[in-house]
């Protein structure tokens, strides 16, 4: 898996990637909905980009325990695991924020949008929360489903449901149901506090309901390797076999 | 046509590796006839599974030419693919989520199986590997040992004339190990030509007909099984115990036992004796040998595989020669 | 001693193995909950957030569905048809599966082919349910030339994923490549973007791909009506995968065997 990869290779895998999916979502709200959805887009594409993209990365660090049968190591261990958990996954979510810099400009720079591009910068603090929320969402998710092959699935599907129903390219309001799951992600909140803040509107409010998904998030994780370390004492498959 | 299942000459093959090349074989040399079983030996390194790679067309050779029943191993692939069935030892080599059945099925398919009495080909395979319980499972739930006897049984599946075995009794338990050894030896009835590589001597022993051992990228010895036993030059080994002086030989006697080693400690002595060859006499002339001493105790064990080719690699050692590939720059 | 094989017999015997390495690879694709998740979710996602963020009149629907179906073809290919090598390599299977009695390249086809058959069966019943869902109102204008299309659009790529498989095989990082080539073709497809919105010095490359030539027959198909140019010009380029694909293959596996890294991972 990547988390074997050598660092190199990922970003140079990592950045087209990043540009051409924002590229994507742009151009194609502009084909499918007009001009006036370009911009629109482009603000949903770099947040996709932030997170399917490049904080995705961050479960290489409980699957990387499962690969090379390294938990039972962590669990020995004399610091709590989930210290451990979280602290390997600040690498790569620094590195995937770096990334995510490079590959906004570079787009913006393509789809001639520098000027949006511009105007963003004061809030990557919120682009920041986004991030982290994704990924302890992330890393929650695929440390409860660890010990089943169903694994791998997780961080796709919570991709995919970003991408669907985090207002990225669908603007709110349009499909209740697609309102409904998205209002208990990370990113959508913190999507509408960016967009409102773009348009002058007030946007504390989302922001701070960002913040609370980004907790309830981490305290998911907290409890997904509460459990699975108990689990793993009690039946004693660390390797999740 | 020939009439040698397997005919070697000259075979070379030289890899390529950062720092230089590594010359797995040099000049080998060797036949194996029809319907006969050849036990390759060698230290690890010593080129083994290269050679049963290069005649299974896994690989080329850079000189020399292999031919299987005559078809040459570079050239004549098709036929020699349908006339070869080969096992590489190592658990890789399976699909993981599919059912031993259904790699079973697939491989023999490609080996060349037809459609038609498929199903009940697969069924007698799985069931005479011990797998017919088990062959509905996916391949990823299944033991070492497990593994080996599916690749067994796919590498058999298309009753091939002539069958590469490198290592076929590796992972396996002994009960196991047993159950091939009788499965190879009823290749033999059916006229099978096979070259067995293996590190269980006892496999050698009991399947081979004739040994060849690979050292130095060349056949270092290419003898039958009987011979290959005389190569140590004793056939079995008697440990005395006693007190007081320790026997001592004199010149007749020393023509038929070789002091293997003495230890005296506390006034108890061990003595290993070497007998160059087991008969009648034999207890006579050990009476004579031991007559003056107090003795405790007598085992005799006779010659096993692995003393000769222990013997013969330390001896090929002494020459020089590893039987490793060697590195030139 | 038996005489050289008659050709019926050798049709008929490549024939079997093209048929079980299909089913094979259909089967173990059976065991990858992923390639399931990737090929069903992805055209769901594309085609609601397309639909929903305007809705397209009857004639655009079809367009958009077509169009839908087809980039979330290519991001299956690249990890269902385009991975079979790849998996055969982290397996070890790869050197059987190139030294059997057949030509290694019918076991190729065929192992695409099931996985093609895979996600393609993934995408439509996907996308059949998410148009129904959505009420799209997309009318089946000439039904005998979508299935024509469908055809085409299994053989061109189980022949892409053939063709991506062996380029893959070149690379030790497949994986990478699988993830990395996604995006261009969504981007320079023409498929939902299309040709006309890229930049002039950038049109070509939409050319090259089978898939945008299908396209544009399928949409045709579902309008105005069928035009035999875009499907030649797709089957040709299927046919030009194919002979590459076949020579890289052939190429690989002779480099692989004189290198001695058949087995390798
Ligand atoms: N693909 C390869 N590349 C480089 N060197 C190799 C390769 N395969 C085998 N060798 C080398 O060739 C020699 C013989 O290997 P092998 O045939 O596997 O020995 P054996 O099976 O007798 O233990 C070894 O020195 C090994 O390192
Ligand atoms: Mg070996």
């Amino acid at each position: 898996m990547s988390a074997t990869l050598p660092p190199a290779a990922s970003i140079f895998a990592t950045l087209p990637k990043g540009v051409l999916q924002i590229v994507f979502f742009t151009v194609l709200g502009g084909v499918v909905a007009g001009q006036d959805h370009r911009q629109f887009a482009f603000v949903g594409g770099l947040v996709l980009a932030l997170t399917t993209t490049n904080t995705v990365n961050v479960i290489n660090v409980p699957f990387g325990d499962k690969y090379f049968s390294t938990f039972w190591r962590i669990r020995h261990g004399d610091v709590p695991v989930a210290v451990v958990l979280y602290a390997r996954a600040v690498p790569y979510l620094a590195v995937g924020f770096g990334l995510f810099l490079a590959e906004a400009a570079i787009a913006a720079a393509v789809l001639g949008m520098t000027d949006v591009a511009l105007r963003l910068l004061p809030w990557l603090p919120v682009f920041a929360l986004m991030a982290c929320g994704y990924a302890l969402l992330g890393i929650a998710a695929a440390t409860a489903t660890i010990a089943k092959r169903a694994d791998v699935l997780a961080p796709n599907i919570l991709g995919y449901l970003t991408m669907l129903c985090a207002g990225a390219f669908l603007p709110p309001g349009r499909v209740g149901w697609i309102d409904a799951i998205g209002s208990v992600l990370p990113v959508r909140h913190g999507l509408a506090a960016v967009r409102a803040g773009l348009d002058g509107r007030p946007w504390l409010t989302e922001a701070v309901l960002e913040l609370v998904i980004c907790l309830a998030s981490a305290a998911l994780g907290l409890l997904a390797v509460a459990v699975q370390t108990r689990r793993a004492a009690r039946h004693g498959h660390d390797d999740f076999a | 046509m020939s009439g040698a299942a397997i005919e070697v000459e000259g075979l070379g093959r030289t890899f390529k590796v950062r720092g230089g090349d590594v010359v797995a074989l040099k000049d080998v040399n060797l036949t194996v006839g029809q319907g006969e079983i050849v036990g390759l030996l060698g230290s690890n390194g010593a080129g083994k599974t290269t050679l049963t790679k290069i005649l299974a067309t896994l690989l080329l050779p850079t000189g020399g030419t292999a031919r299987v029943l005559g078809h040459d191993v570079t050239s004549d692939l098709r036929e020699v693919r349908r006339l070869t069935g080969v096992v590489l030892g190592g658990e890789r080599g399976l699909y993981a989520k599919l059912t031993g059945r259904e790699n079973l099925r697939f491989f023999a398919v490609l080996a060349g199986v037809g459609r038609r009495g498929l199903v009940d080909r697969l069924e007698a395979a799985l069931d005479h590997v011990g797998l017919a319980d088990v062959a509905d499972r996916a391949v990823e739930t299944y033991s070492k040992g497990m593994r080996q006897r599916l690749h067994l049984a796919i590498g058999m599946i298309n009753e091939p004339p002539v069958l590469l075995l490198d290592e076929p009794t590796v992972g396996l338990d002994p009960v196991e190990a047993e159950r091939l050894r009788q499965d190879v030896a009823v290749l033999r009835s059916r006229g099978t030509s096979v070259l067995l590589t293996s590190h269980l001597l006892l496999d050698i022993e009991r399947l081979a007909d004739r040994v060849v051992i690979l050292a130095d990228g060349e056949v270092a010895a290419d003898v039958e099984v009987a011979e290959f036993a005389k190569l140590a030059g004793y056939t079995a080994i008697v440990t005395v115990r006693g007190t007081g002086c320790p026997p001592v030989l004199d010149g007749a006697q020393a023509s038929r036992f070789a002091v293997d080693d003495l230890t005296e400690a506390s006034g108890l002595w061990t003595l290993r004796l070497r007998v160059r060859d087991w008969s009648v006499e034999s207890f006579g002339h050990l009476g004579a040998v031991l007559g003056g001493a107090t003795i405790l105790g007598v085992d005799v064990a006779p010659l096993r595989l692995e003393d000769v080719y222990s013997h013969v690699a330390a001896q090929l050692a002494a020459n020089g020669r590893t039987g490793v590939g060697e590195v030139r720059p | 001693m038996t005489g050289p094989p008659l050709l019926g017999d050798r049709l008929r015997g490549a024939a079997w193995t093209f048929l079980t390495a299909a089913r094979t690879e259909q089967r173990s694709m059976r065991g990858n909950p992923l390639l399931l998740v990737n090929a069903g979710f992805l055209p769901v996602v594309l085609l609601v957030i397309a639909v929903e963020a305007q809705r397209p009149p009857a004639d655009r629907a079809a367009q958009i569905v077509t169009s839908v179906m087809l980039t979330a073809l290519w991001g299956s290919t690249v990890w269902t048809s385009g991975g079979v090598l790849r998996r055969e390599r982290t397996y070890g299977t790869l050197a059987r599966c190139v030294c059997g009695v057949e030509s290694p390249t019918v076991v190729l086809f065929g192992k695409s082919l099931g996985a093609t058959l895979y996600g393609v069966g993934t995408i439509l019943v996907a996308t059949v349910a998410t148009v129904l869902a959505l009420r799209l109102p997309v009318a089946l204008a000439h039904p005998f030339w979508l299935a024509v299309g469908l055809l085409v659009v299994v053989v061109s790529a189980t022949t892409l994923g053939a063709l991506l498989s062996c380029l893959f095989l070149l690379t030790r990082n497949g994986l990478l490549w699988s993830g990395a080539l996604m995006y261009p073709v969504f981007v320079l497809g023409g498929l939902l973007i299309p040709q006309d919105v890229l930049p002039v010095w950038l049109r070509w490359v939409p050319q090259l791909l089978s898939l945008r030539w299908i396209n544009e027959f399928l949409s045709d198909a579902a309008g105005p009506g069928p035009s035999a140019t875009p499907l030649a010009v797709a089957v040709a380029l299927t046919v030009a995968y194919g002979v590459v694909a076949t020579r890289t293959y052939r190429w690989s596996i002779d480099k692989a065997r004189q290198r001695g890294s058949l087995d390798h991972a």
